[in-house]
């Protein structure tokens, strides 16, 4: 098994990231948790990719059976998906935002096994543009397209530090999205912002392991896969699966 | 990380204690540091084992032997150097870690994967008054929940269901599922090995009701007679035996995988419409190997990272894994001296070696197909194998709950459910409200009071003791006194005391129906009033009921649960009894109540109940059986042993 780590270079946050040892700094994330990651398990091969994601050909993708993107901006994501759907390859996506966190999975055609005898198949998941755009039952969905469109704007996630500033921004975002849609207002309460700074440490495991549990059945082919969204709630703890597609 | 100023406060003033450093312990422990927690005491009895290494981030194959806890706390020291972790290789019933230590304490945290222990945590915390927040996992399925004296139900307001054992004539005359031979196997480990018990035979049960044996058609082998109540073949005890033939391994072979067999193929009307048995013998092994001109190595040799565990051994290797490990365990045997016994342990190589090959053997023998190595530990630990993200996503849960407790908002703590699916609310994260203590529990109540019928004229003290004071009730170090006026002390906890009356009827000291009983835990800082009623008429295998429990199904006075090492405490369960009036009853539950919707029990209703095991076997006992409340291990999962 090859395992490519494609994470973006950033500041380091060591207290944050447990693989990243104590002291590092200067260095790209995924290369200084290289070292860590292997030894969880010396027979998996790992390996670091440079660069951003969005400049790698169509080609490097091909590689793969399965595509995770996180802390990745909207118009990356989409792309990305849309070509690994293209390709047949297994496509996750996965954030946390303070208490919030979201997971995403395109599997296109997947067969799987459930109980010894049976095997189903699935429909082809839609891809995840229409997340953005069909949505209209829950919070949620609609709370994590404002904050991705924050995070293509800025560049970044909301920061606990420019805490003013980011809330305008946010809620400016909230009202173009709703407005274009022609929804109410409080489709989004206001008070959504509160709990979106940062990511929040305990989130990351919610979604983390969902997120790997996840890519787990979908290349094992065993279970049915979660179909195709999973949010979580970190602070009434609730973790809906729900499927969004074009209809 | 961006937790606001309360919130920010209260985790970087508080204390906590982490009670297990294993699957969901080191997760923990690695979310709170990064979540900015800085006091942590650590405690965990067992050291790092190489099963632990695919899952147990924090250890790695160097650490192999060493303490979980000390381990823990230096790796997590690797990456936040600034956080104050005191490590305890110890177990927590310790009476060093009392009602003050546990004062200590602003939360405490529960990542254990026993009963015993974590029942005794919930006392030393009711005790001190700390808020718990308990975890479990068992494959994809976890739970989290918080518990707090006064306000929410503590561990043990729910009883227990203990785990249901397979019918005697099933595992011994007619197996019909890999996993009636491994537990038949492990039967045997004890019968030869163990601790000897009756419930625990492995030879041909001719009181099998579907055999109809009549007395006529008893074909009596060399030392066999038939003990006509029973229906055991009376014979001087399997151990015996096998120890007057120097645990020989041919005859010991013969005997179990030969003559047993040729035995019950007497029993023609067991196999009238089930496939027979075909006896197998050394010889004919020998004989098959040698025309086959089969290598002759001695499989224990092969080295056992992964791949010899994983391969289904030949009918030969079996039988050459089965004689070189009996040798092997007789020697340990010896090497313990007289009377001593061995405890079975997956981890153990010869036991692990005996079981998977023994089973195996009988697997062939019963036309089943044989298993792996590693399929039979599975089983034979009752493992649902422990998942990683399960782990994680636990550990994840723990730290939020902890967080709205320690910044005071015990009404928005939940209990959690990870389900293995989504439910039919599409949730797979099911939070549930906190239930209010039970007012009847033996153990959180002002007066815990309990009302026990057993027969006073044969529970000797030492039962009253192990049975129904450690198993039962789940006390350490229990002191009893007779509330007769004079105040007579029946068991002390202290050494020496009472131990003159271990092997005396309950009567010898004036205890009858009506007496009353006094007993004291001090480490627990728990006092349990015991009303005694007498009764002539237990069930057979009864030793005693705790009143208010439901009827036993499927009784077994014996637990079979092979005696855990995680936190020094047996897997202990109940032995009578089940439940009592607030058993959570899968259809209608008074027990989690979902938010919003009160779509409650789903975590016990079908998803439970249909999930299945990637052995496709036992998950579903273990959710059918046992109740919503049950936080089984993040290591192994007692199925049904």
């Amino acid at each position: 098994m090859k395992l490519y780590a494609c994470v973006q270079v950033s500041a380091v946050n060591t207290r944050a990231q447990f693989l990243v040892p104590h002291g590092v700094a200067g260095i790209g994330l995924a290369e200084a948790s290289l070292e860590q990651a292997q030894l969880l398990n010396p027979m998996v091969e790992v390996k670091v990719e440079h660069g951003s994601v969005a400049s790698k050909p169509d080609e490097f993708f091909s590689q793969f059976d399965a595509v995770c993107l996180t802390a990745c901006v909207l118009e990356d994501l989409l792309k990305i998906c849309d070509l690994c759907h293209s390709k047949s390859i297994k496509f996750f996506a996965g954030d946390a935002f303070g208490y919030h966190g979201y997971m995403f999975a395109d599997l296109g055609q997947h067969d799987f096994v459930e109980y010894v005898h049976a095997s189903f198949t699935l429909n082809p998941v839609w891809p995840f543009i229409y997340f953005i755009v069909k949505v209209s039952r829950i919070d949620f969905p609609w709370a994590f397209a404002v904050l991705l469109n924050f995070r293509t704007k800025k560049g970044r996630d909301p920061d606990p530090l420019m805490f003013t500033p980011d809330t305008d921004l946010l809620l400016q975002l909230r009202d173009e999205l709703l407005e274009s849609h022609g929804l109410e207002k409080n489709t989004i309460p206001e008070n959504f912002t509160s709990s979106c700074f940062s990511q929040l440490s305990p989130v990351c495991p919610v979604v983390g392991g969902v997120l790997g549990q996840e890519i787990i059945k979908a290349l094992s082919g065993h279970d049915a896969p979660l179909n195709n969204f999973f949010f979580f709630d970190g602070f009434t703890c609730n973790g809906i699966v729900d499927c969004f597609k074009s209809c | 990380m961006a937790l606001d100023c309360g919130l920010a406060l209260a985790v970087s003033r508080s204390r906590l204690l982490v009670v297990g450093a294993g699957g969901i312990g080191c997760e923990l422990l690695k979310n709170l540091v990064v979540a900015g927690f800085r006091h942590i005491d650590v405690i965990d009895l067992d050291t790092i084992d190489v099963s632990n290494l695919n899952r147990q981030f924090l250890f790695r194959k160097n650490h192999v032997g060493k303490s979980k806890a000390e381990v823990a706390r230096e790796s997590v020291l690797l990456f936040c150097p600034e956080a104050n972790i005191t490590a305890h290789h110890d177990s927590i019933t310790n009476l060093d870690y009392n009602v003050e230590f546990f004062k200590k304490f602003t939360l405490v945290m529960n990542a254990l994967d026993n009963r015993a222990a974590r029942n005794h945590v919930n006392r030393m915390c009711l005790a001190a008054d700390i808020p718990l927040v308990e975890s479990g996992s068992a494959g994809y399925l976890g739970q989290v929940t918080v518990i707090k004296k006064g306000v929410t139900e503590c561990y043990e307001c729910e009883p227990k269901q203990p785990q249901k054992t397979y019918p005697g004539c099933t595992i011994r005359n007619t197996p019909s599922e890999p996993i009636h031979c491994i537990v038949w196997a492990k039967f045997l480990f004890n019968q030869l090995f163990g601790e000897e018990d009756a419930d625990q035979e492995v030879s041909p049960d001719t009181a099998d009701p579907e055999a109809k044996w009549g007395p006529g058609e008893i074909i009596i082998q060399e030392s066999n007679e038939l003990d006509g109540d029973s229906g055991n073949i009376k014979r001087v005890s399997t151990r015996a035996w096998a120890k007057s033939t120097g645990y020989n391994p041919v005859k010991v072979f013969n005997k179990l995988f030969h003559d047993d067999i040729n035995y019950l193929l007497t029993m023609d009307k067991l196999w009238k419409t089930r496939c027979a048995p075909v006896p197998l013998s050394w010889e004919h092994l020998e004989r098959q190997v040698d025309s086959q001109g089969a290598p002759v190595e001695d499989v224990r040799d092969i080295p056992s990272c992964g791949l010899r565990d994983q391969r289904v051994l030949e009918v030969h290797e079996q039988a050459q894994l089965f004689a070189g490990s009996l040798l092997d365990l007789q020697k340990e045997l010896l090497a313990k001296g007289n009377g001593a016994e061995l405890v079975w342990d997956k981890e153990e190589k010869a036991a692990m070696d005996f079981v998977s090959s023994a089973a195996n053997l009988r697997m062939f023998i019963f036309s089943m197909s044989m298993k792996s190595r590693f399929d039979v530990k599975s089983m034979a630990g009752n493992i649902i194998p422990a998942i990683a993200t399960t782990n994680a996503i636990i550990a994840g849960l723990i730290v939020l709950e902890a967080f709205k407790v320690l910044t005071l908002q015990l009404d928005k703590c939940h209990t959690v459910f990870l389900n293995r699916k989504p439910n039919p609310r599409k949730k797979l994260l099911v939070p549930c409200l906190l239930v209010p203590p039970n007012p009847g529990c033996f153990v959180c109540s002002s007066k815990p009071q309990a009302l026990v019928r057993l027969n006073t004229s044969t529970m000797l003290v030492y039962t009253l003791q192990e049975k129904v004071l450690k198993e039962r009730f789940g006390m350490v170090a229990p002191d009893v006194q007779i509330e007769d006026g004079r105040g007579t002390i029946l068991i002390s906890s202290e050494e020496g005391e009472t131990e003159v009356n271990n092997d005396r009827p309950l009567s010898d000291f004036g205890v009858r129906g009506g007496s009353r009983l006094q007993v004291d835990d001090f480490l627990q800082d728990y006092t349990l009033v015991i009303d005694i009623t007498h009764s002539d008429d237990l069930p057979p295998d009864v030793d005693f009921e705790v009143l208010g429990d439901a009827p036993t199904c499927a009784p077994s006075p014996k637990t079979n649960a092979t005696p855990t090492k995680a936190n020094g405490a047996q897997a202990v369960r109940p032995s009578t009894s089940s439940s009592h009036t607030r058993t959570p009853d899968p259809e209608h539950s008074n027990t989690p109540i979902d938010l919003e919707e009160n779509d409650g029990m789903e975590a016990t209703d079908g998803k439970w109940q249909g999930a299945t095991s990637p052995q496709g076997f036992g998950r579903k006992r273990k959710h059918s059986d046992s109740d919503a409340v049950v936080l089984q291990s993040d290591d192994d999962v007692i199925l049904c042993d």
